[in-house]
Parts: structure tokens; C-alpha cells; sequence
């Protein structure tokens, strides 16, 4: 209670502020007053000119805007679709030499002597069968 | 003239007939007090003039959309207090130095300026003011030289009640200590 009375009563924490006048000490030119809502109503004039001018032009090319806007985000998406289609691989008709520079140049090398030397044991014909197809696709998946 | 109150001044201003005639009541009305709540913040006669007129510009622009339920008086004092916080801070950055620091300068600039008239301990209130952070300043003045009611300045600041006594008694301390031991 003896808190809120002393937050509410500054005037006994602060004697000498308040035995204060207030007294407004700033000057202003002369007839300051008297013209500042002319210039507040000039000013929103010239404003709502401003804006209104602003507003004739863009009506119809906000929505040419929006037209192109509209088109080149479809051609975008249209394309990235095309692009991003997984594409279909038939592994078979891939020549083996093919493969094997291809993992030379792409793995790691002691993945890349791992394969090969698959590749020798169990000769290069096993690449056209279904199993191994499989495999080196789930390699490829995996690990590239 | 007489002041009119502020529902008659939305009642005018929603008639497209009578709008001018409204704004240029709600002019009247508040300038004065818009005007010299800036011109504390910022001191300098030519920002608080920007200021002044920003501010209504804002009201202008934006008194279609004011709601009803609340107060005309504390929706104004809103803006002009972001409007000079804004400006304040912008300065600051201008500056590259924190706003307690620039409040401090800004004391400084009082003893070898003509900003104001009044005597010595006059000079020292506004010099003891320019020291609070920015926030702490508007809320002071608004308690101290606008007396509005706590509850008008937090409906004008969106700032709790109990912070805004605590913000306004440490500032009147601050000010005090600075009347005391400043000569």
C-alpha cells in the first residue's frame, strides 16, 4: 500500500521538479500557428495529387504485370517439370566400357577397383543379365 | 471557438460533404498539443514541424479506418509518438551512436544554444530530460507536462500501466538527481 502511494505521490521523491513551474521555454517563429494547417492542408493536397496521379498509370499495367508474371512462372514450372522427370535408363543398352570409365572417373578409387574387379571375376557379360543390372543401378542409386 | 469533442468531429468526417470541415477541427483542436509534445522529443523547431505534419497527414490518411472504440485523443498521441520515436531513432543511426548517448549530446547542445528561453533551472529540466532513453522521455512528458492519466498514455503507447508508473517514477528520479547535482 506504502509502495503505490510512494510510485503515485513522485512529487515527494522529486521536491525539486515538483516546485517546478512548468513553463514552456521553446520558441516558435512568429505566426507559426496560425499558417501550419494551411501548409498540413497543402501538403495532403499535393499528396492525394501525387497518389492519384500514381494510381492512373499503373491500373492497367498492374495487370499486364500480373499477365506476364502469371506466364513466365507457368513456362517456369512447365519446364522444370519436363526437366525434372525421372528419366527412364536401360542399363542394357549401355556398352559395358562405358560403365567402367564412367566409375573410373566418378568413384572413389578403391570403389571404383572394387567394382572392376568384380566386373573381371565375374565377366563383363553378367552386366547385360536382369541381376546385375539391378545391382549396379542400386550401386549407382546408393553411392553417386 | 470552441472546441468540439471528438465524436462530432467523426460524425463530420465520415460525410464526404463535411470532411475538409472536420480535419480542419481536428486541426485546431490538436496542432498545438501534437506540435509541442514533438518539439520536446526533438528539440529542434524545423524536425517538429516535419513531425507535426506527418503526423496529420497519417491521420488524414488513416481516420476512415480509426475504430470507435477508442479514444480520438489517444490514437493521435499514438502516431506522434511513433512518429518522433521513429524520427529519433533514425537520427541516432544517422549519428552511429545509441540514443542515451545522443539524448546526452543533445543536453549538451542546450548550454551553448539559444533553443529556449527561460531561466537557469529551466534549461536544466530540458537538459535533465534529454538524458532518459527516448521511450522513458515521451512517457514522462506525457505524464508530467501533457497530465494525461496513466491509462491514456498506455492506450496511446500500448504499454501496461504498472510499467509506465515505474518507467515515469524512475525518470522523475533521474530528472531530480540531475536538478540536484548539475550546476
Amino acid at each position: 500500500m506504502s509502495k503505490k502511494v510512494n510510485i503515485e505521490n513522485w512529487q515527494e521523491k522529486a521536491p525539486t521538479l515538483a516546485q517546478m513551474e512548468k513553463i514552456n521555454p521553446f520558441v516558435v517563429p512568429e505566426g507559426y500557428f496560425n499558417t501550419l494547417s494551411d501548409r498540413i492542408h497543402q501538403r495532403i493536397a499535393a499528396d492525394t495529387k501525387t497518389s492519384a496521379k500514381s494510381r492512373i498509370i499503373p491500373m492497367w499495367t498492374r495487370y499486364a504485370a500480373a499477365a506476364c508474371l502469371a506466364c513466365i512462372l507457368g513456362i517456369n514450372l512447365y519446364l522444370n517439370l519436363q526437366q525434372n522427370a525421372p528419366a527412364k535408363v536401360n542399363w542394357s543398352e549401355i556398352p559395358d566400357q562405358e560403365i567402367v570409365t564412367y566409375l573410373e572417373m566418378n568413384l572413389e578409387d578403391a570403389d571404383a577397383a572394387m567394382i572392376i574387379d568384380k566386373l573381371g571375376e565375374q565377366g563383363t557379360p553378367g552386366l547385360s543379365t536382369g541381376a546385375s543390372e539391378q545391382e549396379l543401378e542400386t550401386y549407382i542409386n546408393q553411392y553417386l | 471557438m470552441m472546441l468540439i469533442s471528438d465524436s462530432e468531429i467523426l460524425e463530420k468526417f465520415s460525410k464526404e460533404s463535411s470532411r475538409n470541415d472536420a480535419f480542419g477541427l481536428l486541426l485546431h483542436k490538436y496542432q498545438q498539443k501534437i506540435y509541442w509534445l514533438c518539439r520536446r522529443m526533438v528539440i529542434d523547431h524545423d524536425d517538429a514541424d516535419d513531425l507535426v505534419q506527418e503526423v496529420f497527414i497519417k491521420v488524414w490518411k488513416n481516420l476512415d479506418g480509426f475504430r470507435r472504440d477508442a479514444q480520438l485523443y489517444s490514437w493521435i498521441y499514438r502516431i506522434a509518438s511513433n512518429e518522433c520515436l521513429q524520427f529519433l531513432e533514425k537520427k541516432k543511426k544517422r549519428n552511429h551512436s545509441s540514443l542515451d548517448d545522443f539524448g546526452e549530446s543533445l543536453a549538451e547542445n542546450f548550454s551553448s544554444t539559444d533553443y529556449l528561453n527561460g531561466d537557469q533551472i529551466q534549461r536544466k529540466l530540458y537538459e535533465a530530460m534529454e538524458t532518459l532513453p527516448a521511450k522513458q522521455k515521451l512517457i514522462f512528458q506525457l505524464k508530467y507536462f501533457e497530465e494525461l492519466k496513466y491509462e491514456e498514455i498506455s492506450a496511446a503507447l500500448g504499454t501496461s500501466v504498472g510499467a509506465l508508473k515505474a518507467s515515469f517514477h524512475l525518470a522523475v528520479k533521474k530528472i531530480e538527481d540531475y536538478l540536484l547535482t548539475q550546476d
